[in-house]
């Protein structure tokens, strides 16, 4: 029995002492020896890239203080709160807010039949307006009551959560700076500007007590606990095997939200690619992409990679580094691709912005082989150009702002080239630059692995013909 | 642990950060007993300003008096002579001496007094029923010295003063039997021995002899607080609890008491209801027995919050106990009233209202089943999102309780009621503890789904919370159990089962990319 007894002794003596204070405060991440003994997963992502920002300040905070690229990955869109309320299942939210709106507040979660089985749960129509209002009245009083309760309280929300965003872009100015003194910082002032807009809009500035600050606060999930009265399941006591799956329904109507689902199997993990520093968890994330989990998780978009691209023109410059920043702005498009994908057959990708004078580019993840197994070399794009005494080069550059070689060898008309598997292309030669040092000038068999079927062939063709 | 050394000096700005567990503990200890002192203080204060007005040197009479010293000015030594003095009259006014200089207001003299010898005197003086006033002077004096240190306490009962106050009690002046009753009451609330001195004396049986009047009125309203507030202390500490058998003795007469209409009358008969039931579920089950149930959810809406606060501590410590116990609180209606009680404008009531709630979510389903009828549940969800942090985490216990122990019907109904977001929301708290409670909620939760064909879209939700983001940076935790409990989350929930691998699977190396910028530069070239 999980009984607890209390956690302190209250007697006529001490009752009615000032309370101390005690806040929420965030939480210390483990050392990096401590890490680096853990094995760390990748959570799978079945949302392809609409992550809402949630309500929590720390959603965000991931590139950040706690400096996983595991959590980088999904990174937060500037898609507004409001998708909450007004997509999917949580209707409830939006539906409320309006008040008399006509729409079926709770209609995302609770399927006709668990509402028609239960006269009392009014969900639709303009009685559930009326418990809004009552809720909202009641908080409205609940809190005018504890007026200077909630204010201060969203007043000392609001300075944690400030003081938590300021220590954690120290905290990782700091250490990124220190690791690489010509990093850009320009991504993390953008995340920065959008943490603070979140914050603010949340606990405010710690003035707004009432009206639409506190509505947008609490508004967004009273209503939706207004309406809902006890399940059914108070009713009748044996209800049907049927009614829990009936109630446990969150079914999401719109079809997009459908469609992501579908695609859940080509969910990208684009920044945990890209936010590469040597860091150990950045190493999990990549080992995880490569470990069984692989082929759902490895497509990234190419939207990404025209980033990517636009980092090798100018190295060093400008260039975004990847992290959540910078791949905010691109997941809308990613997020279309991926629908895209799921819904049809996989068109050929459009072919990247041209390196130089590469005839053919192409996003890719590089492995080779060492002793028995091969080893992760990076994601990057590959580039086959034409050299000046007319052979092909075939160069890899990673995806990085610098945008270091991978690979870099010529095709020799020798080169074994074999179609592996669903979506890679083998080959075998002498890797420049070296994979093991030992033995720079062993041929090492190198996987080349690229998003589709179709983009394997065509490689794989085009390797074949400029062989010979 | 601290959520980072460069908040220190933030941290310090409040009021009780930066000072560790032990600090704070020193430091409330040393406000109880200063605040103990002070109600026996507020209460000597009243006396002696019903008194002072009588000593003070307005008689013309005792101006003309050279002989009479003005009482407030005797020194120890002088007290001393005086109780030795054959003369009654000099050993009353010795003794009153004694009494005025042990009520003042800053620091009387009681170590002097003790180290005078002056204790079996005044023990002595209790007896001398032929002069009241001594009595009462000198039940007073001893009763000021007992009202300190543990020490000053001992000293009393050292010198034989329980079984002299007991007898006091059956005095025929209502005003000395008052006094030894009082004095009584702060023997037995020094700690569980003089407690036990005290009933084992017969303490309780003296005191039931009172309340055996069949109305409780007759009793001049000071009185009847004096009774109640002893009482209560003999119910009082732990370790160990009074000794059953007393319990038993009292019970009935706590049942009166709690049904008088005094309100100070009620509010300490409530803090001994609070005291017996908090210990094992066997002196639950005494309490419950003797019917207090009914009463107490009564008074748990009565609105006085002195009595409030007992009242609900006392259901609070109930339902920690066995589930029929529990029923009980229950069937007395009392969770109509918490959706008040979990708003209460005192955080610590809500914090009590919580707890007592985590408890019931902790029983059957069909005590949960009551709880989600009294529409709690969004309240519950209500203090995640914006509550008191002390009642944040309670309510994480409530729902955590209730996900272990609730049907999948109760599972889904919860999260109807959007507690998901709130929920992941807090997993960012520096509380390990809670962290990993949460977790286990969570996990609970995606358990129950499991059973139903709804676990993806729940995952979905969960993802789409942002929730996913959090757990995945939980692996990061210093804590090793909530790493271990999110790894867990994610391998169970968030890891491909069906993936198509190919023969031809790159190893997960350890080595990742490392940002070497000599080595590629060097290759930097075509």
């Amino acid at each position: 029995m999980a009984k607890r007894i209390a956690d302190k002794e209250l007697t006529d003596r001490n009752w009615d002492q000032e309370e101390e204070g005690e806040e929420a405060g965030t939480f210390s991440v483990a050392s990096e020896d401590v890490l680096k003994n853990r094995a760390i997963k990748k959570a799978k992502r079945r949302n392809t890239g609409t992550e809402n920002e949630g309500s929590g300040a720390f959603k965000g905070f991931k590139g950040f203080s706690l400096t996983a690229a595991a959590s980088s990955s999904s990174a937060p869109t500037p898609t507004p709160f409001s998708g909450f309320g007004n997509g999917g299942g949580f209707k409830g939210l939006g539906g409320l807010t309006n008040g008399n709106s006509g729409t079926p507040s709770f209609g995302g979660f609770a399927s006709p039949a668990a509402s028609s089985s239960a006269p009392g749960l009014t969900f639709n129509g303009p009685s559930s307006a009326k418990p809004a209002t009552d809720i909202a009245t009641k908080q409205t009083n609940g809190s005018a009551t504890s007026a200077s309760q909630s204010s201060s309280s969203s007043n000392k929300e609001y300075s944690r959560q400030l003081t938590a965003l300021n220590c954690s872009v120290r905290d990782w100015i700091t250490k990124h700076v220190n690791d690489n003194p010509l990093c850009d910082l320009n991504p993390i002032f953008r995340d920065y500007e959008r943490h603070l807009a979140s914050i603010e809009r949340q606990y405010g500035s710690g003035s707004a007590d009432g009206g639409s600050e506190e509505k947008k606060k609490h508004g967004g999930t009273l209503p939706a606990t207004a309406a809902v009265l006890p399940p059914p399941s108070s009713s009748s006591s044996s209800s049907a095997t049927s009614t829990p799956a009936a109630l446990f329904s969150f079914t999401k109507n719109t079809t997009d939200e459908s469609t992501r689902e579908k695609s859940s199997a080509a969910a990208p993990i684009p920044a945990g690619v890209t936010f590469n520093f040597g860091k150990k968890v950045d190493s999990s994330v990549l080992g995880s992409l490569g470990n069984k989990s692989n082929p759902p998780s490895f497509s990234f978009s190419s939207s990404s990679s025209s980033s990517q691209t636009s980092v090798f023109g100018a190295p060093g410059s400008a260039a975004p580094l990847s992290f959540s920043g910078a791949k905010a702005e691109d997941a809308q498009p990613t997020d279309e691709n991926g629908d895209e994908e799921s819904e049809d057959p996989p068109k050929p990708e459009v072919k990247e912005v041209k390196e130089d004078d590469a005839f053919y580019s192409k996003k890719c993840k590089m492995f080779y082989k060492k002793e028995s197994e091969f080893k992760d070399k990076g994601v990057g794009t590959l580039h086959l150009k034409k050299t000046p005494e007319g052979k092909t080069q075939m160069i890899i550059r990673a995806d990085t702002n610098l945008g270091n070689i991978l690979l870099n060898i010529i095709v020799q008309p020798s080169m074994p080239c074999t179609r592996v598997g669903k979506n890679n292309v083998m080959v075998v030669c002498v890797p420049n630059p070296p994979v093991d040092d030992k033995n720079p000038t062993t041929p090492v068999p190198l996987l080349i692995r690229v998003k589709t079927s179709e983009d394997a062939d065509e490689l794989h063709k085009i390797l074949e013909e400029k062989k010979a | 642990m601290s959520a980072g050394t460069d908040n220190g000096a933030r941290l310090n700005q409040f009021k009780n950060k930066g000072k560790d567990a032990n600090e704070l503990r020193r430091r409330r200890a040393e406000v109880n007993v200063e605040l103990r002192r002070a109600k026996k203080d507020d209460h000597i204060l009243k006396r002696r300003n019903v008194h002072s007005l009588l000593d003070e040197p307005t008689s013309p009479l005792q101006e003309q008096d050279p002989n009479v010293r003005p009482p407030h000015h005797w020194t120890v030594e002088e007290i001393v002579g005086g109780v030795n003095s054959e003369n009654l009259d000099h050993k009353l006014q010795a003794t009153q001496a004694a009494r005025r200089l042990l009520s003042r207001e800053k620091q009387p003299p009681i170590d002097s007094i003790i180290a005078a010898g002056l204790i079996p005197t005044f023990v002595s003086f209790l007896a001398l029923s032929e002069c009241p006033p001594i009595q009462f002077e000198a039940a007073w004096a001893l009763t000021n010295i007992a009202s300190g240190t543990s020490d000053q306490t001992s000293a009393v009962i050292d010198g034989g003063a329980i079984p002299a106050f007991i007898s006091l009690v059956t005095s025929p002046h209502q005003h000395i039997s008052e006094q030894a009753i009082w004095a009584l009451g702060n023997i037995a609330g020094d700690g569980p021995s003089s407690r036990d001195l005290v009933i084992s004396h017969g303490g309780v049986h003296s005191l039931l002899a009172l309340l055996s009047a069949p109305d409780l009125s007759v009793f001049p309203p000071a009185y009847l607080r004096n009774i109640t507030w002893t009482i209560s202390n003999l119910c009082r500490n732990k370790n160990p609890p009074p000794p059953l058998e007393a319990v038993l003795e009292l019970l009935p007469a706590l049942v009166r008491l709690l049904h008088h209409d005094d309100k100070e009358v009620l509010t300490d008969t409530c803090w001994a209801v609070s005291y017996l039931t908090d210990h094992t579920n066997e002196r639950i089950e005494v309490v419950v027995q003797a019917g207090l149930v009914p009463r107490l959810v009564q008074l748990l809406a009565c609105g006085e919050i002195s009595i409030v606060t007992p009242a609900l501590r006392s259901l609070g410590n109930i339902v920690t106990g066995t589930d029929e116990q529990t029923q009980c609180v229950l069937n007395a209606g009392s969770l109509a009233l918490f959706p008040s009680l979990l708003r209460h404008p005192k955080p610590n009531i809500q914090k009590e209202a919580a707890w007592t709630v985590s408890n019931i979510t902790a029983g059957k389903d069909n005590q949960i089943q009551e709880v989600i009828n009294a529409g709690l549940i969004p309240i519950l969800v209500e203090i995640l999102q914006q509550g008191d942090y002390k009642t944040q985490r309670e309510a994480v216990w409530a729902v955590t309780n209730y996900t272990s122990g609730g049907t999948v019907d109760q599972v889904a109904y919860l999260v109807h009621c959007n507690v998901l977001e709130p929920l992941l929301n807090l997993l960012i708290t520096k509380d390990s503890k809670i962290v990993l409670v949460i977790l286990d909620a969570i996990y609970n939760i995606l358990q129950m789904a499991k059973k139903t064909v709804e676990l993806q879209k729940l995952c979905l939700m969960i993802e789409e919370l942002g929730g996913l983001d959090k757990i995945e940076a939980l692996q990061s935790h210093d804590n090793e159990a909530v790493y271990k409990s999110s790894l867990n989350i994610i391998d169970t929930f968030f890891s491909d089962e069906n993936d198509v691998e190919e023969s031809v699977i790159p190893e997960a190396g350890g080595d990742c990319y490392a940002f070497h910028i000599p080595e590629d530069q060097s290759t930097f070239k075509f």
